[in-house]
């Protein structure tokens, strides 16, 4: 429940993934010569910012999602709940990706790909919504893997489809106005545009995204999922 | 004194809802050591968590006026801690000095540096003797045991019942198993699980003889223990 992984390398490799995501779009966007669309930032930076604010809900929910099977033996001691679980592992979790973030970022700053954000706070609050929505939609997928165990082989899909709509490597508001919309209903994409509009000096989204929008799904979910928490209790200690 | 108010426990959904505990009322006495008989499925492992307090009951109430154990088995470790982690974390979960515990769990689990080694890589056998260990560096009233630990090591598990009768001068348990040979060991009362009902708590030759009736005639609807 609370050891990160199973070995140290998980650490490293916490870093390496966000950076190689980066380094493959920013490679796609420069061999098709697409650079001039990223709003005012440089693309690196561009990519950094969406590909971090994606890892933050991504790497919370996947782990968070996790945490109530690998801690299903704990659950024996009457003292120890489900959402001692989920909350052990979102920290957990939280800390590390906003490590990896910020050591991230701080890269692409340092080589000179990009500056430091406008509004800091703004950043972080969207941020930290974010990572709600992780625990959020974490709780809920690991109550529901409990229940229905195919409900997790829908979740690599659901997620490829999250990270795609997100904004996260594509400049979204340069879309037609018909798909922006569609694409609005997916509230990460409102915590990588808020983060973009509070790190630039210039871009406004066209579109109205929102950090309520966010907490609202966070909410949501994590009300389905305490609904569900007793069922799936028996459920993880049932013979 | 453990007292089951009027509990009942369900699994499922719908029509598949499989009916374990009901409208069960039962006081088990701290001062004795009950041994609890039920068949494979009749929902042993579901009624020493309910007593436990790790799972709530679907309707009822159970109330403990003793300091009870987990159910000791071989699940209860986080896999991925070592031994040594484990201790700590039980320790520090039911408020006990983590230092007197370990050297205890070192001395009497004879583990050596494999509690240093993360729970996964362990044997059966070393887990049983982690759980032996553990539960007998904390006290505790009543001890809930889900069927006896496999103890593979015969001359552990020589420690291991010396040390458990010593224990149980001061302690009590409730144990539930299938086997009336595991339970004899322990308990020198015991009732029985059927039908989703518990009988009273008679002396353990007379619960056995009535588990020998439930085996003989396993689902005949007209039992009723309760009756």
């Amino acid at each position: 429940m609370l050891r990160y992984k199973t070995s140290k390398l998980g650490y490293l490799w916490s870093i390496i993934d966000p950076s190689l995501q980066i380094a493959t779009w920013y490679v796609i966007w420069t061999a098709t010569k697409a650079s001039m669309i990223f709003h005012d930032m440089p693309m690196a930076l561009f990519l950094g910012t969406g590909i971090c604010v994606f890892f933050c809900f991504q790497s919370v929910s996947k782990y968070v999602g996790g945490s109530v099977r690998s801690s299903r033996d704990l659950l024996q001691f009457p003292m120890v709940k489900q959402i001692d679980a989920l909350i052990s592992r979102f920290i957990l979790e939280s800390c590390t990706i906003l490590v990896v973030s910020v050591l991230t970022l701080g890269l692409v700053i340092l080589l000179g790909h990009g500056f430091f954000p406008r509004d800091t706070m703004g950043v972080v609050s969207v941020t930290f919504s974010l990572l709600l929505l992780g625990f959020g939609f974490g709780a809920f997928n690991a109550m529901l893997t409990s229940l229905w165990p195919i409900y997790g082989k829908l979740l690599p899909p659901l997620n490829r489809f999250l990270f795609f709509t997100s904004g996260a490597f594509i400049p979204v508001d340069k879309l037609p106005l018909m798909v922006k919309e569609y694409l609005q209903w997916n509230p990460v994409l409102h915590g990588v545009e808020l983060v973009r509009n509070s790190w630039s000096y210039v871009y406004v989204p066209s579109m109205d995204y929102t950090r309520g929008y966010i907490l609202l799904w966070a909410g949501g979910l994590f009300l389905i999922a305490l609904l569900l928490d007793k069922r799936v209790l028996q459920e993880e200690l049932g013979e | 004194m453990i007292e089951l108010q009027n509990v009942s426990k369900y699994y499922g959904w719908g029509q598949d809802t499989k009916l374990v505990l009901h409208d069960v009322d039962c006081v088990l006495d701290t001062n004795l050591s009950i041994g609890i008989l039920g068949m494979n499925g009749a929902g042993k492992s579901t009624l020493i968590n309910i007593i436990a307090g790790a799972m709530p009951p679907t309707k009822g109430k159970v109330v403990r006026k003793a300091r009870i154990s987990w159910p000791l088995g071989l699940k209860g470790f986080a896999g991925t801690f070592t031994g040594e982690e484990n201790t700590r974390f039980i320790s520090r979960i039911y408020g006990a000095d983590r230092r007197k515990v370990f050297k205890f769990v070192e001395e009497f689990s004879e583990l050596g540096d494999d509690l240093y080694r993360p729970i996964n890589t362990y044997s059966s056998g070393m887990k049983s003797r982690l759980t032996v260990a553990m539960s007998l560096a904390i006290e505790f009233d009543v001890y809930l045991m889900d069927e006896g630990l496999s103890v593979a090591d015969k001359r552990f598990v020589d420690r291991y019942s010396a040390a458990m009768k010593e224990r149980f001068t001061r302690s009590r348990v409730i144990m539930v198993s299938h086997s009336l040979r595991t339970l004899r060991d322990y308990c020198q009362h015991g009732a029985v699980l059927h039908h989703a009902k518990i009988t009273e708590v008679m002396p353990i030759a007379q619960a056995a003889k009535l588990y020998d009736q439930v085996l003989s005639k396993p689902y005949r609807a007209a039992f009723n223990p309760n009756a």
